[in-house]
């Protein structure tokens, strides 16, 4: 993981200290709400429906134990106990006072954790692939570069202050887990014919209400020049994109209206000015990067012990959470946090101390937040896997639900959140309530439900399997279903089944769209698969026959 | 009421410059004038020579300008509102690729937190319409003493002087 020096540490305590006199300049009317509002955002919060909210940073989903108790910490003293993880791998706590905000971050700084730029019209949390280092198939590892990203985006003096916000994501391998093409700037490692490490870069994807799968700009921009591009694909964005719409700033539209290739001359344009310049990286800031992510100390595995005898549920949790590892012996554990009753990526204070002693007895003392909503032990010894389920299971982190119908993917919606147009956390809690018989969900395997309570697409319902969309009629909710998203490196957007439904409604609909996949598929094949070959009328005959 | 402030958290109360606005047709001829870009546009560039300063929007071209840019001494730049990042992209473009080395001006509405980007940027003068204490003012000037990137101060990138 990578340590801070004192440079990194200077800079996070002045930053707390500016915050600090912000915020009491705000309260002592200084500053106006207009003038408060992107430097409150800048630092991660909102003034919510109910109470302020703060987003705090987890750089590329990456956290120590240590880090773990003090954000245990931290919602005991300051907030109710529990907080929330996002799909951008950040945390956020829904209940802290105003005032104490910079308190908070004034502890988060001790264990080198931060909220700047976690929300605003800036470049946001640099997300990553939540089995970067580990997974089979990696091209590179992803993680020293978000490293180096997070730092440049860092109070970056050019981009504060942007047409709007801007989200990168880097993965380094071919699966994509890190749903690069669904990002302001998706950048996918790659090694030429010669073994030098580069980019793919994409920009232009995104969710919201104007979804769009990204757009290659360029096929590969070896590494070292990472910053200088960067530089250039920002100002460009900066000075063209639109500022009198906040629905069409995103960088997406600007690469819609200009076509990809008019927007990849302009910014080659830009880049002639930087590119070899000073920002150009050195070897020797590759390689310090590169050494903060080395493989920890694994231990020679012993024989592996076979599992036979262990109960049906063991069977069903390794099948469902646990993944292959590249170093023999060795796997990655998925703790669900998406047990029936709780709202997807909710963890209690004491869940989190459990994760954190779970981390240093099962996994070299880190964990990985996943944009899924859950959280990973990516070290973990053959060999412990029962005994670390039986902790798991006491936790009520071992609903072996990974990657199937419940394990789904939900935003804060009308419960908490001033734009919704609808609930999605009781949504959520019915279908759980409904799919809670595991051999069924077992059976029917694969498949992705995304829900969000607005079309500002927080739960990424465009690229869900199945995607539902909270809509308001005449002051009722109502929910639209989509199908046929896919976030992974096979992207695409969903299309609308039909005419929304109520409410107590949607579980039913659900089941019959899995019936008709159940009934339709071919030994081996995902839902996903199933509904590209079949397209979607079957689906919507068999839904709307039967609500009519 | 708006204060004129300099990079090192000074307050100029004599200083002679002033922005034109666009409809001031004549405005040229004022030797403390920044004449908005798009007024020099209209009259083809004829003005070179009475032009002293210069007055650039997000909507300007500097690339368009640089002729002209080589030439004068001052210019500034138009803040529409304080969330209109454009002018620090003006700022990199006009001190970077431009190698424009006169003074520059942030105008219009800006907000002290501002200032220390804007001085990374380039930006050496302020007009800051607000009514904060000048012994306040100069918290603003230097919040940070590490900063990441490569700016005006420190040319090189944190990552080639770290030690
Ligand atoms: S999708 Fe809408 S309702 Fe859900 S969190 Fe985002 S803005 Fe709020």
């Amino acid at each position: 993981m990578y340590i801070y020096d004192q440079h990194d540490k200077t800079l996070l305590s002045e930053r707390v200290t500016q915050f600090r006199s912000q915020m009491q300049r705000y309260l002592d009317g200084a500053l106006s709400d207009t003038e408060f509002l992107p430097l409150r955002l800048q630092n991660g919060l909102y003034v919510q429906r109910l109470a302020p909210m703060l987003r705090i940073n987890i750089p590329y989903g990456m956290l120590s134990s240590t880090q773990l108790r003090r954000l245990a910490q931290i919602t005991r003293t300051y907030d109710k106990g529990y907080a929330h993880f996002t799909t951008r791998q950040n945390i956020q706590l829904n209940w802290p006072v105003l005032e104490e905000v910079p308190d908070i971050l004034a502890e988060l700084a001790e264990v080198e954790m931060h909220a700047i730029q976690s929300s605003g019209n800036c470049i946001r949390n640099i997300t990553s692939d939540e089995m970067a280092g580990i997974a089979p198939d990696e091209i590179a590892d992803p993680r020293p570069w978000c490293e180096i990203l997070r730092q440049w985006s860092t109070l970056h003096p050019e981009f504060a202050f942007l047409p709007r916000k801007f989200k990168i994501a880097v993965s380094g391998s071919p699966a994509d887990q890190a749903a690069t093409q669904v990002h302001d700037i998706g950048l996918q490692l790659q090694k030429d014919e010669q073994g030098e490490i580069g980019f793919r870069v994409l920009v232009g994807g995104g969710l919201g209400r104007t979804p769009m799968i990204g757009e290659v700009i360029k096929e590969f921009l070896p590494a070292r020049h990472l910053l200088t591009y960067l530089d250039a694909i920002l100002r460009v964005y900066n000075r063209y994109g639109r500022r009198d719409n906040k629905y069409k700033a995103r960088i997406k539209i600007l690469v819609k209206a200009w076509t990809p290739k008019v927007f990849a001359e302009r910014v080659e344009e830009e880049w002639r000015h930087a590119k070899d310049g000073l920002a150009t990286l050195t070897d020797e800031e590759i390689l310090r990067a590169a050494a903060f992510f080395t493989a920890p100390n694994y231990r020679s595995p012993k024989d592996p012990v076979a599992f036979d005898a262990m109960p049906l549920a063991f069977q069903r949790w390794r099948d469902r959470n646990v993944r292959a590892h590249k170093m023999p012996g060795y796997c990655a554990v998925f703790l669900s946090l998406k047990p029936t009753g709780v709202a997807p990526g909710d963890v209690t204070d004491h869940q989190l101390e459990v994760i954190a002693d779970l981390a240093d007895e099962y996994s070299f003392g880190e964990v990985r937040i996943t944009h899924q909503q859950n959280v990973v032990l990516a070290d973990v010894l053959h060999n412990d896997l029962p005994e670390l389920w039986q902790r798991a299971r006491d936790a009520g982190f071992a609903t072996p639900n990974i990657g199937t119908l419940t394990d789904m993917i939900c935003c804060p919606g009308g419960d908490f959140c001033s734009l919704a147009n609808a609930k999605s956390i009781p949504i959520a809690e019915a279908v759980q309530r409904r799919f809670d018989d595991m051999d069924y969900l077992y059976d029917v395997g694969d498949v992705t439900l995304n829900i969000s309570g607005c079309m500002n697409a927080c739960g990424h319902h465009h690229v869900g399997n199945i995607g539902i969309l909270g809509v308001d009629k005449k002051g009722e909710e109502f929910y639209q279903i989509q199908l046929g998203g896919s976030a992974g490196s096979d992207a695409a957007l969903g299309a609308v089944l039909g005419p929304s439904f109520f409410a107590d409604q949607v579980p039913d609909v659900i089941e019959q769209i899995l019936r008709v996949y159940v009934d339709q598929r071919i030994e081996g094949e995902r839902f996903i698969d199933t509904q590209r070959r079949i397209g979607i009328a079957p689906f919507k005959e068999s839904v709307y026959v039967k609500a009519a | 009421m708006s204060k004129l402030l300099d990079k090192r958290g000074q307050v100029a109360t004599d200083d002679p410059w002033r922005a034109a606005g666009a409809e001031q047709s004549d405005a040229h001829t004022e030797e403390y004038i920044f004449l908005p870009a798009a007024c020099w546009r209209e009259h083809g560039g004829v003005l070179d020579t009475d032009v002293h300063g210069l007055l650039l929007t997000g909507e300007d071209e500097p690339m368009a300008l640089a002729t002209l840019l080589s030439r004068i001494k001052h210019a500034a730049i138009q803040f529409p509102v304080f969330s209109d990042g454009r002018g620090f992209s003006l700022a990199c473009i006009l001190r970077g690729q431009l190698e424009y080395s006169g003074t520059l001006r942030a105008v219009g509405h800006i907000i002290p937190d501002q200032i220390f980007s804007l001085i990374r940027c380039g930006f050496d003068t302020f007009e800051i319409s607000c009514d904060t204490e000048e012994q306040a003012l100069m918290t603003f000037i230097k919040p940070f003493n590490v900063t990441y990137q490569a700016c005006l101060e420190y040319p090189e990138p944190l990552f080639r002087r770290r030690i």
